[in-house]
């Protein structure tokens, strides 16, 4: 094993983590996207008197009325560009400007929502409305009128049902929570003013020509690179009062290099980066820099040993601590209480900290605080903020856990037993017709926080009190919504479907054996069991630097999307946007196991 | 989301490529109707020509669990009217498969194409597990929409793709990987769409590489799929059964790769007028959409057939709907199609068609709803072309004859009358033009390479064959050029143009004369007429009764004092053999219906010619009715809407 050559990629990595900004500091702001013409004042007006209207007529005789109403009007423009081997694979440029009507009947006490019916699942008291191209106020307001129908309809029938439930003693004590929370209306108009979309032209040409980098590597099997460049518009309307816009903006790369290791298992790399603009991105030197350290990488990934079994400390590095953090904690940091009704698979979903205020919930090394409401962490752009949630919510920064201690969750409108008001984090829409608080620009920091080195010590030193001839550490974790559309095949993810659990984070794409003299051993298969809250307890060491990533949090389940695949251009656009900065975390004792996953028969013939 | 009679599944603003009849379909926003009910699907297919409309019957069956009763055939052959031997005329223009051939024009990809073919084949024949047949195909699609909603675009699109499919045989032409699996999830798994990726352009390497890794991809599963193929009881008796492949001969085809006429000013504004014209009568929702598709096709395969097929097809769509009073959505659809957009209806013609379907939809919004009934019926022109798409059609595919999950309706009966001796039925994609009518089942050659062939199917009443793809079955060893499929799913034997003769016919005049006849002779208070069907499906799998539905849109009440009556809410269903041998006469002139129609496949487009039809006993039924209810509030004043409260 070439240690040198298992060094290069975090280099690389830190290295394009740190020059974006700075350059775009240097630089002249970029040109802004044109106002829309999708979504107007005049139009905004016609909704609003359509809203009035539904509020203060829409009446079913022997039915509850509506007591909200939420408008959100999102005006997407999406430009996306794969290329391969230096010849594009997929060019998509779509736009579209939708109506999501929420209606609530019954009272903020108790109302429809956060219920999921039997056999009816899809019933939420919401329903979206596609605008046609060309806009004007009347056409607006009618489809305004048909959604609110439509989900005022949803809205009552989910209101029956979830009162037989009740009746019936189904809620167990949680019936004494309120449904929704009021919240403070908020009104401004004023656009927010965010950098110009690339032209599909313009990412098309980086994209051959960058993908043409991976043309020199034999062994690399599929590649690709794909940008986006996309913006979302939206405008809250509600019957509190609510008058309000907000605006998404990031620009991404995605770039995926696959290989078959000599043994035949498939391997996978894969490296992202998001920002808010083309500034914001690494230069293409850097990115054709990435490449080749990713090259290199995979090949030494070729030769690495299959992991074995193994029960002890881990250590997390770098983009490794990201994805602990990211599959492991964030998670768990919702307040949102599961829907009534939903499946006891799908309420997992739901966080794991409910009714542990003030309690210690991890180690009293680690604090976390999820802020949207800000843009920078450190001189880093972070892509989490936002001026309004998707309920239309001002957004709150949140001490979720100080010294060890939960201190808050993340909140939307739908109480817990603990915290009523939203903190401005929903995000994330569920089954039941409500939103979930989420993580946004989550930030784990530590106390007595360690050098790289010392930290390696600290984990040798566990290994050893353990019993253990190694330790592992991790520095990347599979993201099944950048690298699902591999070359496994059709039956091969049916068996996954029925090998794999879902509460196991993904698997490690980068893992190394640290010996008690030092010498680092890059390994493959690396796969953790689940990951428990009480292990977050037992984090004994953290890093003294901290890593930042910005991705795209996929808003389904990364275990479904492994299954089903990123789509046939992979197209790296999907997701809500997120970041994530933490420092390394040395965990006492994981589980791993070493997984076979992607092991075939080498190819019957080399690439051509 | 609203399926429509193409290969888009739209979801009002762009289109998608329809992932395939059985597939995973796009993600859509949810749809301004709630759909039916989501279906887990019985073994076997079910067909659909048509779109929304046809979809929209199959909860009504399957939710119920099997079909209602229908009238058994009467054991005694009824006694039928002579029919003078007046024949339908038909004036049939055909293409032969070869015409156009230049090899001037054959694109370099294929040269790349044919060599990692062979660079496979060569590794192949050496391996344990031999592939003995590989064939690419790369599929070009550019798909301009451009629709309107009451006055305002609501669609523009205007996309390129390219796809790349692969097949790989393992094992032998007598059994291989695409022999019936019963391993239903394995079955399943490897009959959902799949499409590789491949580079825009032609550069060779970036296209080669994506053919290898392709190729291994698909070799790695079909090797596992013949593993289970073998490992099933079936394979005992595998030397007794039809091979899973023919041999074919090698072909060599080059069509110029045709170009795109499409003048965007041409149609913007007069989509938007057409779909604020037909916001009128009792209609509260209009659209009109055009479509223009440039299609090429690269095609190699490892028996030596170098195919470049390229051709253009257009869409012009006009629909129109409302609720009627009981909640009951109405709607009606009219699709012209045509090669190019200059071929499509001009502005007077549409404006005809607009007229004729917002009449009939305020006709459909006064009419009652039928009762259960069954008796004698007339299918007009179009009407009949459907069914006879769906009701004999889909079952003289010829894969079906040989699947132990299919009904085989036919399989045993060639050689035996199945129809009245004055009907002929046959499938021909070579046919350009019927009766000045541009087809839509009209290709050179089909997509396991084969040219395209006319499939006798009954002379004189008597079945002779069926439509065959690569798939033999006993006494037909090869395919006649029927194999069809939409990029990424396996081929089978799908119908192209169907054709029903007749030698005796008569006026349509003299038709409805010998329906109030049977009305009469039968008892009946009336028996009813239809002039167009949306679509329907017809169940193949052993699983269900070996049965039909299809709902019209346009079905009358024909009163034996002569008085016709509109109805709605109808679906005619019935047992294939007992409605055929009960086929009366037929009426003049033949008329033909245009359109896609789905299947294991997927989607590829078809027509059907026949005569008018009078049938002795057809069962009626009420279709499926969606939970509806008009909306609380009124309409919102608006400059564009119709006055009638009610709303889609």
């Amino acid at each position: 094993m070439n240690r040198l050559v298992s060094c290069i990629p975090a280099i690389a990595l830190l290295s394009l983590a740190a020059s974006p900004t700075a350059n775009a500091k240097r630089m002249a702001p970029p040109p802004t996207a044109p106002a829309s013409t999708s979504v107007t004042p005049e139009i905004l007006d016609a909704v609003g008197t359509e809203l009035e209207r539904a509020m203060s007529n829409m009446r079913i005789p022997g039915a509850p009325a509506p007591y909200f109403i939420g408008y959100k009007l999102t005006e997407v423009d999406v430009h996306d560009v794969v290329a391969s081997l230096g010849s594009i694979t997929d060019d998509q440029n779509r736009d579209s400007t939708s109506l999501e009507a929420h209606v609530h009947v019954g009272s903020y006490a108790r109302d429809n929502t956060n219920f999921v019916p039997s056999q009816r699942e899809s019933l939420d008291g919401t329903f979206t409305a596609q605008l046609a191209l060309e806009a004007s106020p009347a056409r607006a307001r009618r489809s305004a009128w048909l959604a609110t129908d439509n989900a005022y309809k949803e809205a009552i029938a989910m209101w029956q049902s979830k009162n037989e439930a009740l009746a019936s003693g189904v809620s167990a004590g949680n019936n004494q929570i309120a449904s929704y929370t009021k919240a403070t209306p908020v009104v401004t108009e004023a656009p927010v003013k965010v950098p110009q979309l690339e032209s599909n032209q313009a990412l098309g040409n980086r994209a051959k020509k960058l993908s043409a980098a991976f043309r020199k590597y034999d062994f690399v099997r599929d590649s690709h690179v794909g940008f986006t460049s996309f913006l979302e518009n939206r405008w809250y309307l509600n019957s509190e009062g609510t008058n309000a816009t907000d605006t998404r903006r990031v620009e991404g790369i995605l770039i995926v290099a696959t290989a078959q290791a000599n043994d035949g298992q498939e391997i996978t790399l894969y490296y992202s980066h998001y920002a808010r603009s083309r500034r914001g991105l690494p230069s293409d030197a850097e990115i054709e820099a990435q490449i080749e350290a990713m090259s290199k990488q995979l090949f030494a990934m070729r030769s690495a040993p299959l992991v074995s079994n193994y029960t002890g400390p881990v250590l997390f590095e770098g983009q490794g601590a990201v994805g602990i953090v990211r599959h492991s904690l964030a998670p768990h940091l919702s307040g949102t209480p599961p829907p009534l009704g939903i499946s006891s698979t799908d309420a997992l979903i739901a966080g794991k900290l409910a009714g542990r205020k003030g309690l210690r919930v991890v180690s009293d090394l680690l604090s976390v605080v999820d802020d949207p409401t800000t843009s920078f962490v450190g001189n880093r752009f972070v892509i989490g903020g936002y001026k309004f949630d998707d309920e239309g919510v001002a957004p709150q920064r949140v001490q979720v856990i100080k010294d060890g201690k939960l201190e808050e969750l993340l909140m939307s409108r739908t109480p817990n037993s603990d915290q009523g008001a939203s903190n401005g984090h929903a995000r994330l829409q569920m089954p039941g017709g409500v939103y979930r608080g989420s993580a946004t620009n989550l930030a784990v920091t530590g106390k007595k926080g360690q050098s790289p080195k010392l930290l390696r010590k600290k984990l040798l030193a566990e290994a050893k009190e353990q019993g253990l001839p190694y330790a592992i550490i991790i520095k990347q974790f599979d993201d099944a919504s950048a690298t699902s559309n591999t070359e496994i095949s059709r039956l091969a993810k049916v068996q996954l479907l029925q090998s794999m659990n879902p509460l196991s984070p993904p698997p490690a794409t980068l893992a190394y054996k640290l010996y008690w003299d030092g010498r680092e051993e890059l390994v493959r298969g690396v796969q953790l069991e689940p990951v428990d809250m009480r292990a977050w307890r037992d984090v004994m060491g953290v890093g003294k630097r901290n890593t930042l990533k910005n991705f795209l949090a996929t808003t389904e389940s990364p275990f479904l999307k492994l299954i089903a695949g990123a789509g046939p251009g992979r197209v790296p656009s999907a997701g809500i946007e997120s970041s994530i900065t933490t420092p390394n975390l040395l965990f006492r004792e994981l589980d791993l196991k070493a997984s076979k996953y992607g092991l075939r028969p080498p190819p019957l013939l080399p690439a051509p | 989301m609203s399926v429509v009679l193409g290969e888009t599944v739209t979801c009002d603003q762009a289109p998608y490529f329809v992932a395939g009849a059985w597939g995973p379909a796009p993600t859509c926003p949810k749809p301004l109707v709630a759909p039916p009910q989501k279906l887990t699907y019985p073994l076997g297919m079910f067909s659909k020509i048509g779109g929304a409309a046809a979809l929209t019957l199959l909860p009504s069956l399957l939710l119920a669990g099997c079909p209602k009763p229908v009238a058994s055939p009467s054991p005694v052959v009824p006694e039928k009217p002579v029919v003078p031997a007046v024949p339908a005329e038909i004036r049939a223009v055909l293409t032969e498969p070869l015409t156009g051939h230049d090899p001037s024009t054959a694109s370099p990809l294929l040269d790349v194409m044919t060599a990692e073919n062979a660079r496979w084949m060569k590794t192949f024949r050496a391996s344990q597990a031999p592939a003995y047949y590989l064939a690419y195909s790369i599929h070009d699609k550019q798909i301009i929409v451009l629709g309107a909603e009451s006055g305002a675009l609501t669609v523009d699109a205007n996309e390129t793709h390219r796809a790349l499919d692969v097949e790989v045989r393992v094992g032998n032409p007598q059994i291989d990987n695409r022999h019936p699996i019963q391993d239903q999830q394995v079955a399943r798994v490897t009959g959902y769409q799949q499409l590789g990726i491949v580079p825009k352009g032609q550069d060779p390497k970036a296209i080669a590489h994506h053919l290898w890794l392709e190729t291994d991809k698909r070799f790695r599963e079909a090797a596992l799929t013949t593993r289970i193929v073998m490992t099933e009881g079936q394979i005992r008796n595998a030397k007794d059964l039809p091979p899973d492949f023919s041999h074919e001969k090698p072909e060599n085809f080059i069509q110029p790769v045709a170009s795109l006429e499409w003048n965007r000013s041409d149609w913007e504004e007069r989509m938007r007028e057409c779909s604020k014209q037909a916001l009128k009568g009792v209609a509260t929702r209009a659209s009109c959409r055009v479509y223009a598709e440039l299609n090429t096709i690269y095609y190699v395969n490892s028996e030596g057939s170098v195919i470049q097929k390229s051709w253009t097809t257009s869409r012009l769509e006009l629909n129109v709907g409302v609720k009627a009073d009981d909640g009951m959505p109405l709607s009606r659809l009219e699709q012209s199609f045509a090669p190019t957009v200059a071929g499509l209806p001009g502005v007077e013609e549409q404006d005809k068609l607009i007229e004729r379907i917002t009449t009939d939809l305020d006709d459909l919004h006064k009419a009652p709803i039928v009762t259960p009934w069954a008796g004698p019926v007339i299918l007009e022109g179009r009407a009949a072309a459907v069914f006879f798409h769906e009701v004999f059609g889909h079952r003289i595919e010829g894969h079906r004859q040989k699947n132990p999950t299919f009904g085989k309706t036919f399989t045993e009966m060639v050689g035996k009358r199945i129809m009245p001796e004055w009907l002929t039925v046959y499938d021909d994609p070579r046919i350009r033009k019927l009766n000045d009518i541009y087809l839509n089942g009209f290709f050179h050659f089909d997509d396991e390479g084969v040219r395209a062939q006319r499939a006798p199917l009954v002379d004189k009443g008597v079945l002779k064959g069926f439509v065959m793809g690569r798939s033999p079955i006993d006494g037909f060893p090869s395919s006649n050029g029927h194999g069809r499929a939409e990029a990424g799913l396996p081929a089978v034997a799908r119908q192209g143009n169907l054709v029903a003769e007749a030698s005796r016919t008569v006026e349509k005049e003299e038709l409805y004369k010998q329906l109030v006849e049977e009305v009469k002779a039968q008892g009946k208070e009336f028996g009813m007429v239809f002039t167009d069907i949306s679509g329907g499906f017809t169940n193949t799998s052993t699983f269900s009764a070996q049965s039909f539905k299809v709902q019209p849109i346009m079905a009358y009440r024909v009163y034996a004092d002569g008085r016709k009556e509109l109805v709605r809410g109808v679906d005619i269903s019935g047992l294939p053999l007992s409605v055929l041998d009960s086929v009366m006469a037929a009426g003049r002139p033949l008329e033909t219906f245009n359109g896609m129609c789905g299947a294991e496949s997927g989607w590829v487009p078809v027509s059907a010619s026949a005569p008018s039809l009078l049938v002795k006993t057809l069962e009626v039924e009420r279709g499926y009715e969606p939970d509806g209810s008009d909306p609380v509030l009124p309409p919102p004043p608006t400059a564009f809407t119709s006055t009638t409260p009610g709303a889609e």
